[in-house]
């Protein structure tokens, strides 16, 4: 009801994850189980997240449960999420999530070092990866708390036109 | 066999969602080259949309009506050889491929039914006009008010680096190795330049860079206007010429001379715009993707004039049948088909396809890089041609269709074989609102000048739907008489006599204008609004530390 995609493509995308749960599962079980649910080493394989940097935490914001497992609402929510039609409040929503590796609804300096390691594969310096962190906390902080809230996180995207584009995964 | 019906439904449905086609090549290029080249294909996708409503509107009203009542032809000796699908002349001028053809009278084949033809010619072109500007002003609309937004002028801030670089939507492996070179690369750029500290430019420098500006730009209007002249001048000499039929090599000339200019001036001109040394390299883009434009339109411009021009026009007094729409119809055939067969040959070609023969011989050459900014631009030159040639010549619409679905094909083949990923990151959003602003600003430009044919210029006095009138758009306003005169359309004609009154026109432009500064006023007012929040928001939270201090 929430998607932003059309009947025919929330079809397609039920083959493909029933596609992906026959790799772990065996036919019989899956027709056991009324909701079936993947985990994350499968999720993973798939074309369009195999080469993200930042898989193994998308595929934990939108997981159901502990461990990491997704069932399809899961499933559906996250790609209707990177689809290209999900407003800008959305997808920054989802996107500080994903960024805040540590959980506790602020980016600080440890969740903003981890983004810039993944993102140039651990190819800076320390020092220059400090300096990258302390300009952005400048830049993004209003209010003086070295650490960067929701508010400040969507104040500051609202000011970056190309957040919509790349922030998009075609399925 | 009704479950196969139901998949035939289904199958058809899918062959004409409209977002959906070639779904799938899109996916391709998205993965392996990023956003940017994957916006070219999106934009040509949209374009090829466009013209299938065209060709339907003209081939349905205008074409097929038509065909059911063929007029005589004045030389019925000419037969089809194959040269006319490159000249588009000899036998193709006395088909409905052009103006014409057509018959000023009405259709009766049908009987029972009148069909106007001229009526129906102009009717269809500006339905077709409206849909057009509909379509375009919107997208122009949504994609200014999604991306526009007031970046600052300082390229360099650190937020959109670190938290928008990642294009998501790569699926390849080493597209994705790509990217993380890029980025590093990128951010340790910036780094080095804020730590030396760009110094602003001296006075003496900044006066040096001005007479620079100042020269090629004398440079570059001297160029344009020699282009001009040169396209006149040619098209002068050739006139008689062109006229005779079977002359290939001449009326295709013209076509050649203007396609090899758009070939090669382009590179004189972004070498000169390189040379004036712009601080930021996205205004040297811009400046540059501009004058290219300007020269490209100036050469059409420079056509179009030639041939509504005054004294060329066949009088009645004139015994050989002159068809000037059905020339410059039959022009731009050949500048589209020329156009095509050079982007083929030039720009896939040799540009991409040779160099990457040539890169398995010389070690340092690497592969080509998919200009987006060139091949766009050429999309929107095409486009251009298009619409002012639809309504000389209305099959050109079936032209440009074939034409756009070949050119996806290839140029995506072209892509995925022989181009390598951009190293330089691609600002979707400000050049997406470029391109559509550019494609607007020649669509208008098209209106305006068939305005300008419709309204004032004199139709040919023997051939064409306004044959024997003094302005095409005489046939409407003969219509409205009619129905004025007629007693069962008299609420029709109090109607559009309403609407056509000068004070009805001024109304709805007093009308607009105030709802034009209501909105502007009512923007300003946000604007302080945000920023006096924004404020607040800062107060609050120095306020918040101080009592953390306190505590």
């Amino acid at each position: 009801e929430c998607t932003y995609f059309t009947m025919k493509e929330i079809k397609r995308l039920y083959k493909r994850f029933m596609e992906l749960s026959l790799l772990y599962y065996s036919p019989t079980e899956l027709k056991k189980m009324s909701r079936p649910t993947l985990p994350p080493h499968i999720i993973a394989t798939m074309a369009e997240l195999k080469v993200n940097p930042f898989a193994d935490r998308i595929i934990h914001v939108f997981s159901d449960d502990v461990n990491g497992c997704m069932t399809f609402e899961g499933f559906l929510n996250m790609f209707s999420v990177f689809n290209e039609q999900a407003p800008r409040d959305v997808k920054a929503f989802y996107a500080f999530r994903i960024y805040d590796f540590d959980g506790d609804q602020y980016l600080e300096h440890g969740d903003l070092l981890r983004t810039l390691e993944r993102i140039t594969r651990r190819s800076l310096k320390d020092e220059e990866a400090e300096l990258i962190i302390t300009k952005v906390l400048e830049e993004a902080e209003m209010d003086d708390d070295m650490k960067i809230s929701f508010m400040e996180f969507e104040h500051v995207l609202s000011r970056a036109p190309d957040f919509l584009s790349t922030f998009h995964i075609r399925v | 066999m009704s479950l196969k019906f139901r998949h035939f439904k289904e199958d058809t449905r899918k062959l004409f969602a409209s977002a959906k086609l070639w779904d799938y090549h899109l996916k391709q290029v998205e993965g392996n080259f990023g956003s940017g080249v994957h916006s070219y294909f999106t934009f040509l996708r949209g374009l090829f949309l466009l013209s299938i409503p065209s060709f339907i509107l003209s081939f349905s009203f205008i074409s097929i009506p038509q065909l059911l009542d063929p007029p005589a032809r004045n030389h019925p000796e000419v037969k089809f050889t194959g040269e006319e699908l490159i000249t588009g002349a000899n036998w193709f001028t006395e088909t409905i491929m052009y103006y014409g053809y057509y018959t000023n009278g009405t259709i009766q084949t049908i009987p029972g039914s009148v069909y106007k033809m001229p009526l129906a010619y102009l009717l269809a072109t500006a339905g077709y006009f409206l849909l057009c500007l509909l379509w375009l002003v919107k997208s122009t609309a949504t994609s200014f008010r999604k991306n526009y937004i007031e970046a600052k002028e300082d390229e360099s801030d650190f937020i959109s680096k670190v938290f928008c670089a990642w294009d998501f939507g790569i699926t390849s492996d080493d597209a994705s190795k790509l990217q993380h070179t890029m980025i590093s690369t990128e951010l340790k750029e910036i780094l080095a330049e804020k730590r030396r500290h760009k110094e602003s430019r001296s006075s003496a420098k900044k006066c040096k860079v001005f007479l620079y500006r100042l020269v090629t730009w004398m440079l570059y209007l001297g160029i344009t206007g020699g282009c001009m002249a040169l396209v006149y001048f040619v098209n002068k000499e050739l006139l008689n010429k062109i006229k005779i039929w079977g002359n290939i090599g001449y009326q295709i000339s013209l076509a050649l001379i203007i396609s090899a200019i758009n070939l090669v001036m382009p590179i004189f001109i972004n070498l000169m715009t390189h040379w004036e040394d712009y601080k930021y390299p996205r205004h040297e883009m811009y400046i540059a993707v501009f004058r290219n434009f300007l020269l490209k339109l100036g050469m059409l411009a420079v056509i179009c004039a030639f041939w509504t021009d005054g004294n060329l026009k066949s009088t009645h007094t004139n015994q050989t049948a002159s068809c000037w729409e059905t020339d410059l119809g039959q022009e731009i055939y050949r500048l589209v088909i020329i156009d095509f067969l050079f982007t083929i040959i030039f720009a896939t070609f040799c540009a991409e396809f040779i160099r990457k023969l040539l890169t398995k011989c010389i070690p340092s050459l690497k592969l080509a890089e998919f200009s987006i900014v060139n091949n766009v631009m050429d999309l929107i030159y095409g486009q251009t041609l298009c619409w002012i040639g639809i309504y000389f010549s209305p099959l050109l619409s079936l032209i440009i269709i074939v034409k756009y679905f070949l050119v996806f094909y290839i140029k995506k083949v072209s892509v995925m074989q022989n181009c390598r990923m951009s190293t330089q990151r691609w600002r979707a959003a400000q050049s997406q609102t470029l391109f559509n602003a550019f494609l607007l600003l020649s669509f208008l430009l098209c209106a305006a000048f068939l305005c300008v044919v419709v309204f004032l210029e004199t139709p040919s006095y023997d051939c064409g739907p306004y044959r024997g009138l003094n302005r095409s758009y005489d046939a409407i306003i003969i219509e409205f008489q009619r129905l004025a005169s007629d007693e069962s359309s008299y609420w029709f004609a109090v109607i559009m006599n309403v609407i056509s009154s000068v004070w009805f026109l001024y109304s709805i432009v007093v009308v607009l204008s105030t709802a034009v500064v209501l909105v502007r006023s009512r923007s300003i007012g946000y604007r302080k609004f945000a920023k006096a929040l924004r404020e607040q928001i800062a107060l609050e939270g120095q306020d918040k530390a101080l009592l953390l201090q306190w505590l």
